[in-house]
C-alpha cells in the first residue's frame, strides 16, 4: 500500500541530515566483550559479512564468529577436556587468516582450520563427556545438542580445537579473529576481485544481493565518482554487518556517516558526495561556481516558500565521535573523540555518534563531526521555488549548486534582494511546465568559498594513539608473530549429514537435500474453457424470434417485418465470425422502411454468421432500450471462390472468357447483388434454383489507350447448368475453387 | 494512444520517487503491462519541450529533452478502461533486506544449542 502524503518544506533539514539527533546513544558497537561465553548461531538469524581492508596497517575487524557445532570429550584418566567448534567466519570467501589473528578470549591458543563453502575441520559434532576415574574431578557441563552440521554454502569457515585441564573455566569462553582482509569483492575502482575498505563496494553488493534493484536502475558513473571520493578521503568502512536492517535505512544512514548522500536521479540510484568535490575527489575548499542564477524572471506567481532551521536544531554543541581504534595485531577497542568549536558548547549539550563498527581512522569520525558542526553553524534556512520550465529543465540535478537572486521592493529607491547560493535538494518535473526546485541554504565566505567544505577538510582528529592496556601476554600459547596461514581443511558433506540429493542449493540457501522443496515451475494461466453459463432471470427472460435462419449468400436480402417485430424500438444487425465468436456491428436501424428492417448482405460477411437483434425502447433504463430478442441468425455465408463455366453477357456480345477479357484491361470480380436463374433472369438468392452472378467491372477504353472509363454489370451465367437443367430448378452442380484468379490486359499500359 | 503522467522527481530523500502513468487500457495495454510487471521489464519515459505554434502537422525534429526516467512497473490499478502505472525501483523503504542471507537448515543443519 501507497500512502502519499505532501512533502513539508519542514521536513528537509531532517531529510538533509542538517538535524539528525541519534534516536538513542549507547555503548559503542566495538565494546564487545572477550571472555563471555562462547554464542552459538541460530535458524534465521543473518549470516554476518566481514567487510574489511587492512591498508598501510590500518583497518580490519575484530570479530566473534558464532559456533554451529561442537564436539566435547574428556580423557578417562585426567578429565582433560578437548573443545572442538565449528564457527562461521563470514559470508564470501576470506584470505587465509594467519595464526597470530586468532583468540580465545583475549589469547591466542588453540589449533585452527579456515575453508570456504564447506564445513571446516574433520570432527564429528557431539558429546562424548564420559567417566572420569581422577579423583575430585569437574564434572563438565556442555551442551548436550551439539548441531548436526550442513553445507555452509558461500561461507568461510572456522574449526578451532583446543585442550582445556581439569577445572579450567576457560574452555567455554568466546572466541575471536582479527580480520586484516575481510570477503572478497569486485572492487568498483579497479574492477579487481578482492577485499575492500570501500563503502560503495559494500553497498553495491548489498544492493545486488537484495535483488531489490535492478542493475539497470545503478547509476554506475556516479557510483564511481563516490567511490572515489571516500578513497581519496580516506573514509573507509571496516566492519562487519550482522544486524538485520533495511536496506534503503542501512544506506541512507551510514552514508551520512561518509559524507555521501543516497539519490534518485532519472529513476537511477547512486550516491553523492555531501561537499563540493574537485576533479581528484578531494574536498574543495575553493571557490565554488554555481551552475544558474534563478531570478523574478524565472519564478512563478506564489513560487517562493522559505523555512528556517529552528533554533534547536543551530544552537551549539559538541560532538563525541566514537570511533575503532585497531592495533595491528591485537584487539580493536572503541575511542572517542569530542569535536566542538573553539569556546562554544564547552560543557554541552552533547550529542554521540557511534562509528565504531566501520570507522578505524580518527580522522574520519572528525571529518564527519566537522561537517555535522558547520551545518548546524552555517545553514540558515531551506528553500523551494516554482519556476517556469528553461534550460535549466535538463542541465539541473541533485546537489548541484544555484544561486537566487530576488529583488525585494521594500523601499522607494532602495531595493533589497534575497541573494544567496544555494545547493539543489529535490527537483519536481511537472508536465504542466512548471519546476519546483527544494534547496538548502550553501553557504560561502567572501571569496565565494564554502564554509562546510572548508570546515570539513580543515578538521583532523588530534592523532593519538592509547596504548591498549594490555600488559600480560603470557595467556598466548600460539605466537603473536606467526604469520602462517591457517590450514585449509574440512568435509564437503560430513557423513553425519544427511544430503538427500538435491539441487545443492544457491547462495541464498536454498531448496537442496532434505532440509528445502522447489515446487515445479509455474504453469501459463489459461483462460475459462466453458461458455458463459449464467442462469436465467425469470424477470429479464426474453422469447428469442427465428424470422430468418440457414443458408444464405451474398446479395441475398434478410428482413424483419413490423408483423413480427411490431415495438417501437430498434434493430441492429451483427456479423459474428464464425472461428473466433468475434461480433462486430454492422448496422442500427430505428425505423422500418416499407414494413421491414432490412439488411442487404455484402461480401464483407463472407465466414460469418448474421444475426438481428430486436430491442423495443424502454426508457427506464440506461440505453433507452429494454432487454434484447435474437430475430434472426443466418448460418456462415460462404466464401466467394465459387466459379462457373460461364459466358459474359457483354451487351450483344457473347464470347467465352478467355476470349473476352483477352481485350479488356484490369478488372475487378466480385459476387453481384443478385442471383440469376436458369434462363439468365434475375432471382432472389433466397429463391429455389438461384445461381450466384459475378460482377465484373472493367477499365478500358479501346480507342485511347492507357486512359481508362469503366463499364460494369455483366453477369456470369453457368452454362453447363443452363443447358441441362431444363426448367427453373437446378440440380446441385460441383463448384470449382480457386485461390486467385487474374486478369490482365493486353495493350501496351 | 494518449495518455497522461505526472512530474518526475529527483530527490536525495529516501523514497517518494515514483512516477505514475495513466495509459487507455485497450487489449494491446493491457497484455504489454501484464508483461512488464510479470517479467520486471523495465519502462522508459522521457519529457520533451518544443514550440508547435505554426506547426499543425507534426512536431519538429528538434525538441528538447528536460526529464526522462527509468523504472520498473511496481503497482498497477485502474478500472475497465484506463490502467495506472506505478513506475520506480523496488528498493522497499519498510521491511529488513540486509545482510542478504540468513542461517537455514540447509546452511547450518540443526545448530549448537546453548
Amino acid at each position: 500500500m501507497t500512502i502519499r502524503i505532501a512533502d513539508p518544506l519542514g521536513l528537509l533539514a531532517a531529510q538533509n541530515g542538517v538535524s539528525d539527533a541519534p534516536a538513542v546513544e549507547a555503548a559503542a558497537a566495538a565494546a564487545d566483550s572477550l571472555n563471555s561465553a562462547q554464542m552459538a548461531a541460530s535458524i534465521g538469524e543473518p549470516v554476518p559479512i566481514v567487510f574489511c581492508r587492512q591498508v598501510s596497517s590500518n583497518g580490519g575487524i575484530f570479530v566473534s564468529p558464532k559456533a554451529t557445532e561442537a564436539r566435547y570429550e574428556n580423557a578417562e584418566s585426567t578429565n582433560v577436556l578437548t573443545v572442538s567448534l565449528m564457527l562461521v567466519l563470514s559470508e564470501g570467501s576470506l584470505a587465509t587468516v594467519p595464526i597470530k589473528d586468532v583468540f580465545q578470549g583475549a589469547c591466542r591458543k588453540g589449533t585452527w582450520a579456515q575453508t570456504y563453502d564447506r564445513r571446516a575441520g574433520t570432527w564429528t559434532p557431539g558429546n562424548n563427556i564420559g567417566s572420569t576415574t581422577l579423583s575430585g574431578a569437574t564434572i563438565w557441563d556442555c551442551p548436550q545438542y551439539c548441531g548436526t552440521s550442513g553445507r555452509y554454502d558461500n561461507m568461510t569457515t572456522l574449526s578451532y580445537i583446543n585442550t582445556f585441564d581439569d577445572a579450567d573455566t576457560r574452555w567455554d569462553n568466546q572466541v575471536h579473529v582479527f580480520v586484516r582482509n575481510g570477503m572478497q569483492v569486485t572492487r568498483i575502482l579497479d574492477d579487481s576481485l578482492g577485499p575492500s575498505n570501500n563503502f560503495i563496494d559494500l553497498a553495491l553488493y548489498l544492493i545486488r544481493q537484495s535483488s531489490q534493484i535492478a542493475e539497470t536502475l545503478i547509476d554506475t558513473t556516479g557510483m564511481t565518482a563516490a567511490a572515489n571520493f571516500t578513497n581519496a578521503n580516506s573514509f573507509f568502512f571496516n566492519g562487519q554487518f550482522s544486524e538485520s536492517s533495511n536496506l534503503e535505512e542501512w544506506l541512507t544512514a551510514t552514508g551520512d556517516y561518509f559524507l555521501l548522500r543516497l539519490i534518485q536521479s532519472k529513476g537511477k540510484y547512486s550516491f553523492k558526495p555531501r561537499v563540493p568535490v574537485n576533479a581528484n575527489h578531494t574536498i574543495n575548499t575553493g571557490k565554488i561556481d554555481f551552475d544558474f542564477t534563478f531570478t523574478e524572471e524565472h519564478l512563478l506567481p506564489d513560487g517562493f516558500e522559505i523555512e528556517y532551521v529552528p533554533l534547536s536544531d543551530r544552537q551549539d554543541i559538541a560532538y563525541d565521535m566514537i570511533w575503532r581504534q585497531q592495533p595491528d595485531a591485537d584487539i580493536g577497542f572503541p575511542r572517542s573523540t569530542q569535536v566542538k568549536y573553539v569556546d562554544l558548547a564547552d560543557s554541552g549539550p552533547y550529542e554521540q555518534h557511534d562509528l565504531s563498527a566501520f570507522c578505524a581512522y580518527e580522522d574520519h569520525a572528525v571529518k564527519v563531526a566537522a561537517y555535522k558542526l558547520a551545518r548546524r553553524k552555517y545553514v540558515t534556512h531551506t528553500l523551494r521555488i516554482t519556476v517556469r520550465s528553461g534550460t535549466y529543465n535538463s542541465s539541473l540535478g541533485i546537489g548541484d549548486i544555484c544561486r537566487v537572486r530576488l529583488r525585494r521592493e521594500t523601499a522607494v529607491g532602495n531595493p533589497g534582494f534575497h541573494d544567496y547560493i544555494y545547493e539543489i535538494e529535490r527537483i519536481e518535473k511537472t508536465t504542466g511546465g512548471a519546476c519546483v526546485f527544494t534547496l538548502t541554504h550553501f553557504p560561502i565566505d567572501s571569496q565565494q568559498r564554502s564554509l562546510v567544505a572548508r570546515t570539513v577538510a580543515a578538521a583532523s582528529g588530534p592523532g593519538v594513539t592509547i596504548d591498549v592496556g594490555r600488559t600480560d601476554f603470557s595467556c598466548d600459547e600460539n605466537s603473536a608473530t606467526d604469520d602462517t596461514g591457517l590450514a585449509n581443511q574440512g568435509v564437503d558433506y560430513p557423513a553425519f549429514d544427511a544430503p538427500t540429493g538435491g539441487s545443492g542449493g544457491g547462495g541464498g540457501g536454498g531448496a537442496g537435500g532434505a532440509t528445502g522443496t522447489e515446487l515445479s515451475a509455474p504453469e501459463e494461466e489459461g483462460e475459462p474453457i466453458e461458455p458463459p453459463d449464467n442462469p436465467e432471470d425469470s424477470l429479464e427472460e426474453t422469447q428469442d424470434l427465428e424470422l430468418f435462419s440457414g443458408e444464405h449468400d451474398p446479395g441475398d436480402e434478410l428482413n424483419v417485418s413490423t408483423d413480427d417485430f411490431s415495438c417501437v424500438g430498434q434493430v441492429q444487425w451483427f456479423k459474428v465470425d464464425k472461428n473466433t465468436g468475434e461480433r462486430e456491428l454492422i448496422s442500427t436501424q430505428t425505423e422500418a422502411i416499407n414494413g421491414n428492417y432490412t439488411l442487404q448482405i455484402t461480401v464483407d460477411t463472407i465466414d460469418h454468421e448474421i444475426v438481428a437483434i430486436g430491442r423495443c425502447s424502454d426508457p427506464s433504463t440506461a440505453s433507452g432500450f429494454g432487454a434484447p430478442i435474437q430475430l434472426g441468425k443466418t448460418d456462415p455465408i460462404p466464401t466467394n471462390t465459387r466459379v462457373y463455366n460461364n459466358i459474359i453477357q457483354n451487351g450483344g456480345l457473347s464470347t467465352s472468357t478467355t476470349e473476352h477479357l483477352s481485350w479488356q484491361g484490369p478488372a475487378e470480380i466480385r459476387i453481384g447483388p443478385k442471383c440469376i436463374g436458369c434462363n439468365g433472369a434475375t432471382k432472389n438468392c433466397s429463391e429455389s434454383g438461384a445461381r450466384p452472378t459475378f460482377q465484373i467491372i472493367n477499365y478500358y477504353r479501346p480507342t485511347k489507350p492507357c486512359e481508362t472509363i469503366t463499364n460494369s454489370g455483366f453477369a456470369f451465367q453457368d452454362h453447363v447448368a443452363n443447358e441441362s437443367c431444363g426448367g427453373d430448378d437446378w440440380d446441385a452442380i460441383d463448384i470449382p475453387f480457386v485461390q486467385s484468379y487474374e486478369l490482365f490486359r493486353t495493350d501496351s499500359c | 494512444m494518449p495518455f497522461a503522467v505526472n512530474g518526475i522527481t529527483e530527490t536525495s530523500a529516501a523514497g517518494g520517487q515514483d512516477l505514475t502513468v495513466e495509459i487507455p487500457a485497450t487489449n494491446s495495454v493491457v497484455s504489454e503491462v501484464e508483461a512488464a510487471i510479470n517479467n520486471s521489464r523495465f519502462v522508459e519515459i522521457q519529457i520533451y519541450e518544443f514550440n508547435s505554434t505554426g506547426n499543425q502537422s507534426a512536431p519538429q525534429s528538434t525538441q528538447t529533452l528536460i526529464a526522462e526516467f527509468t523504472g520498473q512497473v511496481q503497482g498497477l490499478s485502474g478500472n475497465f478502461t484506463r490502467l495506472e502505472l506505478e513506475l520506480g525501483s523496488a528498493l522497499a523503504p519498510v521491511g529488513a533486506q540486509v545482510p542478504p542471507r540468513k542461517y537455514n537448515s540447509f546452511l547450518i543443519g540443526a545448530p549448537l544449542r546453548k
